[in-house]
């Protein structure tokens, strides 16, 4: 007990700090919390949410039991495991290449443009999207037609619809991934490089041993996060290029919930599918933080 | 400094990878602007898609500047994003700082609660039931304050003052300073690139604040800018495609775009100097 | 699901399209006929001092305490209300009625709104009327929280009551109780199809009439270089999305009575004149027009981004000239003179651009629009705020705005105070064209409950050719069926199948599943989905408010 109490006194400064944050949390986080209840009710909004019949697991139940489900689990899992491959690592690479630029304006005006597509909406790419890759007037099945090969209806097919979706997510995203390596990197400590290059380590060495190692704790943490998110796949952006062709590969447990639960306004079944969601995004979570102690020390907690 | 020829190699190598990059990032934004930037049937004549402009005309920006609600969002936009942006950096700063420290007890617990609201949240009519028994419903308040502290950023940051050589604070502890001390004269100064950093993401979160504007805010002067602009310019409902419904054409919802989006992209190169490698370490050997 | 969406808006914004004649019953009487073709252009409303009509009836309601009444709806449109003092219009309402009124306008899209509307609710913090999908007036009407109209009807109201028949009035119903007024397509959904005349002209082609004759046409558009140009750039058909209401035409053609009218590429179920239920997505008819379809796809006519079309890339295509036919919902609003809004960016593209109304195309199943009889995508619904008099004033607005009963503020929506919004011109009376402007800015976010289409207003501003146009696409209405899918409610269980019928739909279009697959899809639909519930459930409902035997 003693120590506990010498730590708290030498560290009440910064517990102040915690708990001026934490009463934020706890107020607009933490207290809205009692809406998970409806998970477990048929809620009906204008009552009260701790009246509601109580169902218990029923609407869970549906959700697994669904003739569906199994395929929109399949489509959400790979679909976010692409996604991660896919725009986890490229961004990392970016921000190591942007470092290694020589020149000041040009660093600058390619770090620039570089993220601003993550400024426009999923309709606008979409746009874009269409008019590269649409049969009738797209630009690449042009060509393809050119060089006499076949069109490829690349938006309704399942072979091409998954890759198109990730594609224009890296497309949209890898620049602004790039801010916060970048931020990474300036704090890297400059003699280490100029200690290596004595030392005779070239530039891939020097970006093996310094540069990697000097970002490792924020890759680690974005990774862990970003495991949470697994259940959730980019709904938005299905949403606004998905087609009948392509429900197969494309179906996903947002769409499915969106379709059957909230435009229906079945919003117990909503909020039992997100309750599961938030489930198994926790649970990976922490085995992924649990893994990142073991092997490096660089839990999040 | 001499190089080596691999790394001479690398360099040009690099610049022309980038030089890719940058032109495939830039291109949709080329093809915003042109729309917004050509007459419509010519927009139409190349299938609706263009990466030139032609027969340049400002017509869609006039358009868009001739409704009287957009320098009104405009100015609510600029407050909220102005004001969250210090109140966001000050207070996840100071909770950062406080979670950045081994030793601190209970930060185990602490850290788990702020990683389990990213997870978990309570819905759409419970918040909204807390901000409207704190008051703030209707006000700009009440799109700064209850998303005031983004976990994520909060992660980030604890983790860039984590890697704070702890020589630094140890010595100024033997200085005489206090935790607050150690706050304001060794973490802060050290940590311009992450500072900007999270302030640039709370700036354009705040800055791109549409939903919550709808829900919160019924005052129309007090609506932000991508409320005003979607009423204005966003594609029509199609349940609605009846004759009280004028279609805003392409060149309209483009200069539309266009204008909201390029104020929040100018700020980051301005931001830029903050991300100069090695320029705050110069106390580490002073 | 925006796709459906925006399928199930066409369907809806297309049965906003008003007009008298058909529909299942037989003639109807009242809205229908008042609203038909009478081609009386009034060009003026004075708005009097108190709302006529039943004034005998309407003494009894009590108008002297002065009451803030709060509307809300969504709206896609520049909405700047002037103020109050700039605001003829909202002065008259206000001074009619007592009222301090207060239009609470969200932008965005509805499920945004429903969402914000729901939270309203939850909150306790209700507006006084509020314009609301099908489903949410239902939901709302479960929950307790809408005021029961009949009552207040059948005592103050009996002109609004009259003007909708007990058909329409049951679209308002939920429980036997009347929760709404509706915005009333008193004919459903109104489509035209349209085709490329300077080609068919170019090519010596007549215009077709047959579903036969029609894929000969569209051959010749795709592989004969209609447009003389040297190029191999043209293709037949052209649509946002496929499957829907506009494909009427198609759907008719075999029998099919319509489809996409519920949900986006889902066929209706109907009732024939025999009394009898068909289930659109198990329908014989409705495979026959898949296969037509699929015809048409083999044979390369259609625009191969049918099913990833947005409405943009479609009208692109129309205005580009790179397609020879079309279909649209609410031609008046696109195709008419009146209302040229993609006819004049066609023009301005190629003035030498013909484009021609034509016939519904027959086919073995008979030919024509089907429609559905009655319909109300969108309902009028005041809420309870445990205050009668409350609901009676705003009930009060609800007809004083309605086109069926009270008529002044409708009437000025459309032409305006008297005195301030017109002149004569040349002896004839028109409108100012400042309250054109202001009229399109912000007032029609104004308007409520109606029965569309307005024929005085459009009747006013219809050209002679938009007339005869207008009555040619109505007469190829046909009626004698019943269209049921509005009048079901929710289901009891959790359904997925109609993400199915509109995948598999698509798949035997385009002949990644081949019609020999018909009857596996059918059992799949019934027992991997329980379509054979959802078939039991919905012919209880039928039979419950009296439509099935």
């Amino acid at each position: 007990m003693a120590p506990l109490m010498k730590r708290m006194m030498r560290y009440r400064q910064r517990l102040l700090y915690i708990w001026i944050g934490l009463s934020f949390f706890i107020v607009f986080k933490y207290w809205p919390m009692y809406g998970l209840v409806i998970a477990f009710q048929n809620y009906r909004p204008g009552n009260g949410f701790l009246e509601g019949p109580w169902v218990g697991f029923a609407h869970f139940q549906t959700f697994f039991d669904n003739p569906n489900f199994t395929q929109v689990f399949i489509n959400t899992v790979l679909i976010s495991l692409y996604r991660l491959v896919w725009t986890f690592f490229p961004p990392i690479l970016l921000a190591i290449l942007l470092n290694e630029l020589r020149t000041e304006w040009y660093k600058k005006t390619v770090q620039t443009l570089s993220y601003l597509p993550h400024f426009l909406s999923w309709v606008i790419i979409y746009g874009i999207a269409f008019a590269f890759l649409s049969e009738g007037r797209g630009l690449v099945n042009s060509w393809l037609t050119t060089f006499g090969l076949d069109k490829i209806p690349f938006l309704m097919s399942d072979t091409w619809f998954r890759s198109i979706l990730v594609g224009t997510d890296m497309w949209k995203d890898t620049g602004w991934g790039t801010i916060i390596y970048l931020a990474a990197i300036a704090g890297i400590n400059p003699s280490l490089y100029e200690a290596a290059v004595m030392d005779g380590a070239n530039k891939f060495r020097q970006i093996w041993h310094i540069t990697i190692p000097g970002i490792a704790t924020v890759v680690f943490l974005l990774f862990i996060l970003n495991t949470g998110k697994v259940l959730d796949a980019g709904l938005e952006q299905i949403l606004v290029f998905y087609n009948p062709l392509v429900y197969s590969v494309a179906d996903i447990i947002d769409t499915w919930t969106y379709r059957v639960g909230i435009t229906e306004g079945r919003y117990s079944l909503a909020s039992a599918v997100g309750f599961f969601k938030s489930f198994v995004g926790l649970i990976l979570v922490m085995a992924t933080n649990y893994a990142a102690k073991k092997y490096n020390d660089s839990g999040i907690w | 400094m001499k190089h080596t020829r691999g790394e001479r190699v690398f360099y040009a190598i690099n610049a022309l990878l980038l030089a890719i990059v940058g032109i495939v990032c830039l291109f949709p934004f080329l093809y915003v602007i042109s729309v917004s930037l050509t007459p419509l049937t010519e927009v139409m004549k190349h299938n609706g898609f263009l990466v030139i402009p032609r027969d340049v005309t400002f017509a869609a920006y006039k358009q868009v500047f001739n409704q009287s609600s957009i320098p009104q969002g405009f100015k609510n936009t600029v407050i909220i994003t102005l004001v969250s942006v210090v109140l966001s950096l000050v207070v996840t700063s100071l909770m950062a700082f406080g979670l950045a420290k081994k030793e601190v007890p209970g930060r185990k617990i602490y850290l788990f609660l702020v990683v389990f609201t990213i997870l978990f949240h309570g819905g759409i009519i419970p918040t909204f039931l807390v901000v409207k028994s704190v008051g703030l419903l209707n006000s700009l308040w009440a799109l700064i304050i209850p998303n005031m502290i983004v976990p994520l950023n909060l992660l980030i940051m604890k983790t860039f003052f984590e890697q704070i050589p702890p020589e630094l604070e140890d010595a100024a502890v033997i200085d005489g300073s206090g935790e607050y001390g150690i706050l304001r004269h060794v973490v802060l100064p050290l940590s311009a690139p992450v500072l900007a950093t999270i302030g640039l993401f709370y700036a354009v979160q705040n800055w791109n604040i549409y939903f919550l504007g709808i829900l919160y805010i019924s005052d129309p002067h007090l609506y932000p800018l991508q409320v005003v602009l979607r009423q204005l310019f966003a594609a029509p409902d199609p349940t609605f495609m009846n004759a009280e419904v004028a279609v805003p054409p392409e060149t309209m919802k483009m200069a539309a775009v266009v204008v909201s989006t390029l104020p929040i992209v100018m700020v980051y190169p301005f931001l830029q100097k903050y991300f100069v490698k090695g320029a705050n370490l110069g106390a580490v050997k002073g | 699901m925006v796709k459906r969406k925006t399928g199930l808006a066409l369907v809806l914004s297309a049965m906003l399209v008003i007009t008298a004649a058909c529909s299942s019953g037989g003639n109807k009487e009242s809205p229908a006929a008042e609203s038909s073709g009478s081609p009386a252009a009034k060009a003026t409303s004075s708005a009097s001092a108190t709302p006529d009509g039943s004034a005998d009836k309407e003494d009894k309601l009590d108008f002297s305490k002065r009451i803030a009444i709060e509307y809300a709806r969504q709206y896609q449109q520049t909405f700047e209300e002037p103020p109050l003092e700039q605001n003829p219009v909202k002065q008259q309402i206000e001074k009619d009625l007592n009222i301090d009124y207060k239009v609470s306008v969200t932008a965005g899209d509805s499920d945004g709104f429903a969402q914000l509307l729901t939270t309203r609710v939850a909150t306790g913090d209700m507006p006084d009327i509020a314009w609301v999908r099908p489903q949410e007036m239902e939901r709302f009407a479960e929950q307790g929280v809408l005021v029961p109209l009949d009552e207040m009807l059948d005592k103050y109201f009996p002109e609004l009551k009259a003007s909708r028949t007990e058909e329409e009035w049951s679209l308002s119903k939920v429980n036997g109780k009347i929760y709404s007024v509706t915005r009333t397509q008193a004919i459903g959904s109104i489509v035209a199809n349209y085709i490329r005349k300077d080609w068919l002209d170019n090519l010596g082609l007549q215009v077709p009439t047959t579903t036969d004759e029609y894929l000969e046409v569209m051959k010749a558009f795709t592989f004969k270089d209609p447009d003389n140009n040297g190029k191999n750039d043209t293709i037949g058909y052209t649509a946002p999305l496929i499957n829907r209401v506009t494909q009427g035409m198609f759907a008719n053609a075999f029998g099919l009575p319509q489809i996409g009218i519920q949900v986006g590429g889902v066929p209706d179920d109907w009732i024939d004149a025999n009394g009898t239920l068909h289930f659109g997505p198990i329908s014989d008819e409705y495979k026959q027009y898949l296969m037509y379809l699929n015809e048409l796809q083999k044979a390369g006519v259609l625009d191969p981004d049918l099913p990833t079309n947005t409405n943009q890339t479609s009208q692109a295509k129309i205005i580009q000239g790179m397609a020879g036919a079309f279909s649209i919902p609410n031609p008046h609003n696109w195709m008419f003179e009146s209302n040229p809004k993609l006819l004049k960016p066609i023009l301005e593209a190629n003035p030498k651009a013909e484009w021609v109304l034509m016939d519904p195309i027959k086919g073995p199943g008979g030919s024509g629009h089907n429609t559905i009889s009655v319909s109300a995508p969108h309902h009028l619904v005041i809420f309870n705020k445990k205050d009668d008099e409350r609901a009676l004033r705003a009930m009060s607005l609800l007809n004083y705005m309605d086109n069926g009963a009270g008529k002044l503020g409708s009437e000025m929506l459309n032409f305006g105070i008297k005195e301030l919004h017109t002149e004569t011109v040349d002896g004839k009376l028109v409108i100012k064209k400042e309250f054109k402007d202001m009229s399109n800015n912000f007032l029609k976010a104004y308007s409520m409950s109606m029965i569309e289409p307005d024929m005085e207003y459009q009747n006013f501003v219809f050209t002679e050719k938009d007339r005869a146009e207008f009555q040619q696409i109505i007469d190829h209405y046909n009626s004698g069926v019943t269209m049921v899918s509005q009048r079901y409610g929710a289901l009891p269980f959790v359904y997925d199948g109609d993400k199915y019928v509109e995948e598999m739909g698509l798949r035997f279009m385009y002949g990644r599943d081949s019609f020999d697959k018909w009857d596996d899809y059918v059992k799949t639909l019934k027992e991997k989905y329980q379509y054979n519930e959802v078939m039991e459930v919905r012919k209880q409902e039928l039979q419950k408010i009296g439509l099935l035997k």
